[in-house]
């Protein structure tokens, strides 16, 4: 078994924790829009490395069938049986991860589209944007209280933002992402960075004042009771700083040039990365049949 | 006009109202909004937010004039958000504005905005 067999899963990998580690200066939209690309692409690289390794070693590849497929498996050498067991198990274990979540997410947007939108009475000044074409926001008595009608403002175009640009698929498949690919979590944390500064640019464009929008934040969180975001263990990773610090500089770029370049080219090298492992695994299958 | 969705523009509706200090009437309000949003669009959302109870309106000659609700009376006091595990949202079903802040993020937003204050 070489190495080489690792390739596809690890580059988009290292794309994502490099992006997630290091942002680099340029609109959220686009840093949203990459990093989600990437991490699709690395849970792709990793399941269809899996399954690779399972078929190479449950085939029978020999010299006589190497002619019609291709020469690439006795390259890759045989897979010991090891290690397809535990790709096996990996791959259960992501199966099983992975309806889970799905299940659970859709339990939570039944949940919530019965509460439905307008104001809910609760001490803690929230707001949420409730996705979906019969969406809408949700409210807290305790954020009405806290704001003024101008701050107000800002939550409701942070909220409409978030629906405008469909966020909530954003999150729910990053969601997904970190929980079949647990190593994902840091790149999941960061895309959801990158869409609440996406919101947060869009409410500062409408309301016309950045300081304004970094204030209401910095209030709005200020106001909140400390909560310890289960979902995130051990990570300290200060958003709401670096929401407020962001807006307190100028207007990023718009990259309306540089955005789309990277993108595609994140797109196509996602696409070379992955089409070796699907060109073995079409070819496995073939040998099957 | 591109089809908006009616849960973006009930947020820009309300967004524009509580920017105003004083009732705005429909064709104010779909002034206000980019993108030319018809005017039976805006009063098919006011009626929405009207059952809500997120808006008052008054008459203003012959016609209806509105703003957001300061009575918090008339808030669905009954509709609690329960479901705490919903408020810390794992499966990014919502989309919050903030999250609560640990006592590490708190001290680090108050040295930047006073690090902003002194600059300013």
């Amino acid at each position: 078994m070489s190495l080489e067999i690792y390739i596809p899963a690890s580059l988009p990998f290292a794309a994502a924790l490099l992006m997630s580690w290091r942002q680099p200066r340029m609109h959220p939209a686009w840093t949203a829009r990459i990093l989600a690309v990437l991490i699709g692409a690395t849970v792709l690289a990793v399941l269809c490395t899996l399954l690779f390794a399972i078929l190479a070693a449950v085939t029978a590849v020999t010299a006589a069938d190497a002619g019609i497929v291709g020469d690439f498996f006795l390259e890759h050498g045989p897979v010991p049986m090891p290690v397809a067991v535990v790709a096996a198990l990996a791959l259960c274990a992501m199966t099983v991860a992975g309806v889970r979540t799905v299940l659970r997410q859709r339990a939570d947007l039944r949940h919530v589209r019965n509460l439905g939108t307008g104001v809910v009475a609760d001490e803690r000044p929230f707001a949420a944007a409730l996705p979906g074409r019969d969406g809408g926001v949700i409210l807290s008595t305790g954020l009405v209280r806290l704001l003024t009608g101008r701050e107000l403002e800002v939550v409701l175009r942070h909220e409409a933002a978030h629906i405008k640009h469909r966020h909530h698929l954003y999150l729910m498949f990053g969601a997904l992402a970190a929980r079949i690919v647990p190593a994902l979590a840091g790149a999941h944390r960061a895309l959801r960075l990158a869409l609440e500064r996406w919101a947060d640019e869009d409410a500062a464009e409408a309301v016309g004042d950045r300081a304004l929008t970094a204030r209401t934040i910095a209030r709005v969180a200020l106001a909140n009771p400390a909560a310890t975001p289960a979902w995130y263990p051990g990570a300290a990773d200060f958003q709401v700083a670096r929401r407020v610090q962001a807006l307190l500089r100028e207007t990023p770029p718009d990259n309306r040039i540089t955005g789309p370049v990277l993108l595609s080219g994140a797109w196509m090298a996602t696409g070379s990365a992955i089409s070796p492992t699907f060109s073995h695994y079409a070819s496995f299958v073939l040998l099957l049949v | 006009m591109p089809r908006r969705k009616l849960g973006q523009l009930e947020a820009e509706v309300l967004a524009v109202l509580a920017g105003a200090d004083d009732f705005l009437s429909p064709g104010d309000i779909a002034e206000r909004l980019e993108g030319g949003t018809a005017y039976t669009t805006v009063n098919t959302i006011l009626f929405r937010l009207l059952e809500k109870n997120l808006v008052e309106r008054a008459r203003k000659g012959r016609a209806y004039v509105y703003r957001l609700t300061a009575d918090e009376s008339g808030l669905a006091a009954e509709r609690m958000f329960g479901h705490l595990r919903l408020a810390h949202d794992p499966s990014g079903v919502l989309t919050h504005f903030v999250h609560g802040l640990s006592p590490e993020e708190e001290a680090a937003l108050r040295a930047l905005l006073d690090e902003h204050r002194s600059d300013a």
